[in-house]
């Protein structure tokens, strides 16, 4: 029940809600709960943007395991 | 960004696997706490990628499941009066309470709505001023801000016929009372998106008083493997904490907004957990200014003393004492299409997600 889908904010409609594009399929969302713009990536649970998702970290996470020290021979 | 790259195979998932293999030097148990964790796990095969000593225990983390009796028989009973609407998430359709289900009660003629949010049930009202729509309130700290926001917006609109049958339950406390449990549980894989509302910082306690170390995992391949490596790490090291690794997510503090505005309409109360008892504020209910929403404040709702099914063994299951192939029901009374218990029901109990899949490992750890 605490599935959330990732969704991009297409259009800001009023202070509550936008339109998000989530995978392909535009959606009106409450997003009174977050501080967003248009393209801002957020989690989208219940109808409503629980919370915004952060590129820079989700890249550095990526990142940090493409930089763990495994010797290539082991694997 | 195309978050699709936590999930694609390659060089990440072989080192996370190799790392999780070389660092697991003994017998080690893990709770994934989250059912979509548990779901998760399952789909992307991660319990082949790791060494059998790692064993992963189902905690009490999917809301279906963890829902007692009482409240199905309340929510069934709701459906059978001519002025109400129950509107529910479809997750809750199939439970099977004392003596019937909601869904059984709609093929019979009940007014029963599956929506997938408490704003749609609002919308319904809104619709249908002439009856009581009462929306089935369960969930943790994930699902409660919407729901917060559903009553907030009824209450600014002069919304009256918008009622809630409260059942919800917060998180961090009943993982106290896990802690607190003989199930050999080493470690947490905590939840990702509990935790984006309530932050990490709201499990420290487990590691500072508990000595029970816990990472915060995202649902994709790579925040999986990771996670457990962390885990391992940690148990094998001694250096026990509260690690947040789904950042991207996750804050330390949370989602303030949301805390602020669960708080505005909800307030603490002692929860009853199937197979785990009452729970000392380990619920929320209406606060004063929104007592008048709950559907128990206008409506004696009159239901026969719930009834357990008989042999179910799903209150083990969701403290970690036991798993699906111990009770004799699995796979033969009890399957998906006719669960005997809430566990097979939803698609994130554990007796579920067993089931499915059953044919390709894990079955029996
Ligand atoms: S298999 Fe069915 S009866 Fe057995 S514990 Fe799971 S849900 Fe309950």
């Amino acid at each position: 029940m605490c599935l959330a889908a990732p969704a991009r904010i297409t259009k800001i409609i009023d202070k509550d809600n936008a339109f998000v594009d989530i995978r392909g399929v535009t959606q009106k969302t409450n997003i009174s709960l977050v501080d967003i713009n248009v393209g801002d990536w957020v989690l989208i649970h219940a109808g409503i943007a629980i919370n915004t998702i952060d590129e820079e970290l989700a890249a550095d996470a990526l990142k940090i395991i493409d930089e763990l020290d495994v010797d290539a021979n082991e694997l | 960004m195309n978050f699709d790259q936590f999930r694609t195979p390659g060089e990440g998932i072989e080192k996370l696997k190799h790392l999780i293999a070389k660092t697991a030097d003994r017998d080690i148990t893990i709770m994934e706490v989250c059912g979509t964790h548990t779901m998760a796990l399952f789909r992307h095969g991660i319990r082949d990628m790791i060494p059998t000593g790692i064993k992963l225990l189902s905690g009490p983390g999917c809301p279906v499941c963890v829902t007692e009796n009482s409240v199905i028989d309340k929510m069934i009973w709701l459906a059978g009066q001519s002025d109400v609407i129950v509107a529910t998430f479809g997750d809750m359709l199939r439970v099977p309470g004392s003596y019937s289900s909601l869904n059984l009660q709609k093929a019979n003629g009940a007014n029963v709505q599956v929506v997938y949010s408490p704003l749609l049930a609002l919308e319904l009202a809104k619709k249908h001023p002439d009856k009581k729509v009462v929306f089935i309130a369960v969930g943790f700290e994930t699902t409660i801000p919407a729901i917060a926001v559903a009553l907030k917006s009824a209450k600014q609109r002069g919304i009256n016929n918008f009622f809630v049958l409260c059942a919800h339950k917060t998180v961090p406390i009943a993982l106290e009372a896990i802690a607190g449990m003989d199930n050999n549980v080493d470690g947490l894989l905590l939840p990702g998106h509990v935790s984006s509302i309530i932050g990490a910082n709201a499990y420290r306690f487990l590691a500072e008083q508990y000595s029970l170390p816990g990472v915060i995992a995202g649902f994709e391949p790579l925040d999986l493997l990771k996670a457990i490596y962390m885990i391992v790490d940690m148990i094998t090291s001694s250096k026990i904490a509260i690690v947040n690794a789904y950042e991207r997510v996750v804050s330390d503090t949370g989602n303030i907004k949301a805390q602020q505005v669960i708080a505005q309409v909800f307030e603490p109360c002692d929860a009853s957990w199937r197979g785990m008892g009452t729970i000392a504020g380990s619920g929320l209910k209406l606060n004063e200014d929104y007592v008048a929403f709950d559907i128990e404040s206008i409506m004696r709702i009159d239901i026969a003393p719930p009834i357990e099914p008989a042999g179910c063994l799903c209150g083990q299951i969701l403290c970690g004492t036991k798993t699906p192939p111990d009770c004799a029901h699995f796979a033969s009374k009890c399957v998906p299409e006719n669960p005997v218990g809430p566990c097979m029901v939803s698609t994130e109990g554990t007796c579920a997600a067993y089931y499915k899949y059953r044919n390709i490992g894990g079955s029996d750890s």
